[in-house]
């Protein structure tokens, strides 16, 4: 793990990914000579190996994508990032541990969204039209907004659910027992919103404003495929009815996303609608056949990496968003990768022989959104960038062996899929966007503005009360003086006056006249008791 | 015997800082390092008074990442000050107060005596608006008022609590009724949650900016320890407090929305975050609820302190307070980067914390669903604000190299701490 992230930081410094090269390779052996972690905050995890051994690859096939793009530092960080993510989240047995690689993944994507800058054509995503009030053309900085603001859902929902699960078991993941339904719903929020499942899927359309090489990585072995390997950790932990949640949401997206894909234009964003519909069939199966959905991560692993890495190899030639032309090489990839996605190829057979029947019809939109691509021109371009997503179709094909289901074969109906037109309502995604562009905006600005206006009135209002202070000082001021007038001002000259009246008067003559008053008086008394 | 050191720490930084008023920058980091020495474990009495009893000071694994990170950010911020200074034609003296302001903080932390605590809280409001008074912005002595009274407000609000209470030993403390009310109220003022907020956005925004950068990350986060310090004696509701918090983490992060101006929005999302501090503070359990408290507390002070620098650095370079007009280079993007992230608790030590705050979420839906509107809206309105920094566009500039060092520092050292993090909690 620390040479993982340790490649990233060397690569961020000298801005070649040299290191990730390194690192990712001698990981890969490490983990094929069987070597595991020797702490109990980490687990071995057979998808540890798998995610290495797909990143060299890629690493490889970026040298030659990146070659002539600006901020290598940035590309090389974050992707040394994202890789160390991805196999800390992988190992982890801690749940402290597995936040941070889930999060870092979150983080990662982030930073690869915005590798190019928003001047720069080649990061647009959409094509400039305006339906239902939005835009459709997103720059790397708000695809990476929108990315980071969706799947933030499911990581705060993540943070409480393992939280939870950890004060009442104990911080080891291996340890845990069941999980409430409180619980379920934050862990399934949060595969969904990984795995860019409905309601969530948008972000994922528009984190093509990275450059290929990230798409391959994160639609292929990191990001979105934390999602089910999710559900596939803890899973066991989770009620029944958790099964039937994920059934149903993961088939809506297969074919939802199946559907939008064959209404895109973008290349890249085909392959995207592609992962969310893969995404769905394993998240619709990863509860109830945990295996199942294990052997469907490694199929379309493989594939999509060399998929992506392929449609990359036309628009690196091509310098275009829309290349109208594949390499020969690159078309004979994009074939060698449907093959192994409907289960034609051992490996994808091996994955897809016991998949329930309704994911042939995901398999036939497949044929007729990647048939779609595999009809335009061809080109001659051999430059070597082709070895390694060409080596990513053939060397697992080789490792397992299966023949087919006869049934799987039905899937290839679905090439007359790739004679029809873009339908307006798969081309604009369903008018998801509309929800993540407009109506999610409209109400958070309402409600940012709402709190600002109170927040405003009462500030106001407190800062109104100043002028009550100021009159209730005025009031004590007047009181202050009126009684400061009163005692020292009115009764001492009060006091003064009557002194001075007193000191005025003949004392002696009304002394003399009172003596004689009360010698009457007294005498009046004394002659009345006398007479009685 | 600690409290000898304490007597030698205190004379050794308070004589420093009275240098600084007339010799600057080297006296006041002699001031602010001489503090590391209350860093050593321990405690004692300083002596008894009348009525106020044992004056006690203690230092221990539960104060000093409060006191460590106090006092580094007060270096950090003097390395940062000279050029600001500068631009704000300050003279020396700043120092000497900046000196004294952290020197409050370690106080606030270090005494156990809750009525030295009050005393220790009024240093720092006297050092502080002083700074806003005279080195402010805008209407700079009507925010310096209005900061000063509800700062006093708070900190006599939270006296009274503790006098009527009769208890002023942290250890020993106990209230009830209207005393516990009174404490609890005085402690939410001076951090600044919803409802008696309405002074944060203008003191932090309008203060010289190498005081926002201890003034927001800082001072107002140090109440969260004594709430967590005291929640055991005072009785206080934690359920309803932990459901405040929340809210507060909520209504703070929504504001930040509304501004445009660098300062003023680090401001707002200091509210936010005062909101998760209080909600960490109030969990039940207390090792969890200290691990969330300090965690939080010590990833939001480091990157809000960079971030805050890096609006300063903005002001002295550009000359411009507004974030859509923060043009950038590699090396800004990289600290921008670093700051936003750490703060929106999406890596370092602030996820960290954030998961512990997570862990005193009930199993109940509408307190689960305040949680996840919580979390996601505090990292949301981070991302946001790198999002309206990083279309601003790049742009070459000179800025000095040494508050770019200062910035980075601290933007850096919420994932440095991840690293050693390990070895703290071990």
């Amino acid at each position: 793990m620390a040479l993982a992230f340790a490649a990233a930081l060397v690569d961020l410094l000298a801005a070649r990914g040299y290191a990730a090269v390194a690192a990712s390779a001698f990981i890969l052996a490490s983990l094929l000579t069987g070597a595991g972690p020797a702490t109990p905050y980490l687990k071995p995890s057979e998808f540890a190996a798998f995610v290495a051994g797909i990143y060299l690859a890629i690493v490889l096939y970026s040298h030659f994508y990146m070659e002539k793009t600006e901020r290598l530092r940035w590309f090389w960080g974050w992707m040394g990032l994202f890789f160390g993510s991805m196999e800390l989240f992988l190992l982890a047995d801690h749940w402290v541990l597995l936040l941070l690689g889930w999060a870092g993944l979150d983080l990662a994507s982030w930073g690869l969204i915005l590798t190019y800058r928003d001047s720069d054509e080649m990061g647009h995503v959409g094509d400039g039209g305006r339906t239902a009030g939005v835009t459709w053309l997103w720059t790397p900085s708000s695809s990476a907004l929108r990315a980071i603001v969706t799947v933030e859902v499911g990581t705060a929902s993540l943070f409480i659910a393992l939280a939870s699960l950890a004060t009442q078991y104990g911080p080891f993941i291996s340890g845990w027992g069941s999980a409430g339904d409180v619980v379920a719903a934050l862990v399934l929020t949060a595969a969904f919103a990984k795995a860019a499942q409905l309601p969530f899927t948008d972000w994922l359309m528009t984190a093509m404003s990275a450059p290929t090489p990230v798409s391959a990585l994160l639609h292929s072995s990191t990001m979105v495929k934390a999602g089910p390997i999710l559900l596939l950790k803890v899973g066991h932990l989770l009620p029944h009815w958790a099964a039937e949640a994920a059934f149903v949401v993961g088939a809506a997206t297969a074919f939802v996303g199946g559907l939008t894909a064959l209404g895109q234009r973008e290349p890249k964003l085909v392959l995207a609608a592609s992962t969310a519909s893969y995404l769905g069939v394993i998240t619709a199966v990863a509860l109830e056949n945990p295996r199942e959905a294990t052997l469907l991560i490694y199929a379309h692993g493989f594939a999509k990496a060399a998929l992506f890495m392929a449609v990359g190899h036309a628009i690196h030639v091509s310098h275009s968003r829309f290349p109208s032309s594949y390499p020969l090489v690159a078309k004979a990839a994009i074939a060698l990768g449907m093959l192994t996605l409907v289960g034609v190829l051992p490996l994808g057979a091996l994955a897809k022989n016991e998949t329930p029947l309704w994911t042939v019809a995901v398999s036939a939109l497949t044929v007729g959104y990647l048939g779609k691509l595999l009809r335009l021109p061809s080109s001659q371009d051999w430059g070597p960038m082709w070895v390694p997503y060409l080596a990513l179709l053939i060397a697992p094909n080789f490792i397992y062996f299966a023949v087919p289901s006869p049934i799987l074969l039905l899937s290839f109906l679905g090439g007359v899929l790739a004679f029809t037109g873009e339908w307006e309502v798969f081309k604009r995604r369903f008018y998801l966007p509309v929800l993540f562009d407009g109506v999610i905006p409209f109400l958070f600005r309402c409600g940012w503005r709402a709190t600002a206006a109170v927040d405003k009135a009462v500030d106001g209002a407190l800062q109104s009360s100043a002028s009550l202070w100021r009159l209730a000082v005025d009031a004590v001021t007047v009181l202050d003086w009126a009684i400061d007038a009163a005692l020292h001002d009115g009764l001492v000259s009060g006091v003064r006056r009557v002194s001075a009246r007193v000191a005025g008067l003949r004392l002696d003559y009304y002394l003399y006249m009172a003596g004689i008053a009360a010698a009457f008086i007294i005498a009046a008394v004394l002659a009345l008791g006398l007479w009685r | 015997m600690y409290s000898d050191l304490f007597l030698l720490a205190t004379a050794l930084s308070a004589a420093f800082a009275v240098a600084a008023l007339r010799l600057g920058l080297p006296a006041a980091l002699a001031s602010v390092a001489s503090m590391l020495l209350f860093l050593a474990p321990g405690g004692g009495s300083l002596g008894t008074m009348p009525y106020v009893g044992d004056v006690a000071v203690a230092v221990d694994y539960y104060k000093a990442p409060f006191i460590a990170v106090s006092v580094m950010l007060g270096l950090l911020v003097a390395i940062y000050s000279p050029r600001y200074l500068l631009h704000l034609q300050a003279p020396s003296w700043y120092y000497g107060v900046h000196a004294l302001y952290v020197l409050s903080f370690v106080y606030v932390i270090l005494f156990e005596n809750l009525i030295f605590v009050f005393l220790a809280l009024e240093l720092s409001i006297i050092t502080s608006f002083l700074l806003i008074w005279y080195f402010g912005y805008g209407n700079r002595r009507f925010v310096a008022l209005l900061y000063f009274i509800w700062a006093q407000a708070g900190s006599i609000l939270f006296l009274i609590g503790v006098a009527m209470s009769g208890a002023f030993l942290a250890d020993v403390f106990k209230a009830s009724g209207l005393a516990s009310t009174l404490v609890l109220i005085g402690l939410l003022v001076k951090m600044g949650t919803a409802g008696v907020h309405f002074w944060l956005p203008y003191a932090h925004a309008e203060a010289p900016t190498p005081l926002s950068a201890l003034l927001s990350p800082v001072h107002v986060g140090l109440m969260a320890y004594w709430i967590w310090r005291l929640k055991t004696g005072a009785g206080w509701p934690l359920d309803l407090l932990f459901l405040y918090g929340l809210a507060t983490a909520v209504y703070g992060s929504l504001l930040v929305f509304r501004e445009v101006d660098f300062k003023r929005a680090l401001a707002d999302s200091t509210i936010a975050n005062m909101g998760l501090l209080v909600a960490a503070a109030s969990i039940s359990r207390l090792e969890v609820s200290y691990a969330a408290t300090a965690l939080l507390f010590v990833g939001h002070a480091f990157a809000k302190a960079a971030l805050f620098m890096l609006a300063g650095l903005y002001i002295v370079s550009l000359h411009t307070r507004i974030i859509g007009e923060a043009r950038w280079d590699r090396y800004l993007l990289a600290v921008g980067v670093l700051g936003f992230v750490a703060l929106a608790g999406l890596f370092g030590i602030t996820l960290v914390g954030k998961a512990y705050v997570a862990a005193g979420v009930p199993h109940l839906p509408h307190v689960v669903a305040l949680a996840v509107l919580a979390l996601v809206s505090t990292a949301v309105y981070s991302f946001y604000l790198f999002n309206q920094m990083y279309k601003a566009g790049e742009g070459r500039f000179e800025y000095p190299a040494e508050m770019y060092a200062a910035i980075l520092a601290a933007a850096a050292a919420p994932y440095v701490l991840l690293l050693v993090l390990p070895l703290w909690l071990l």
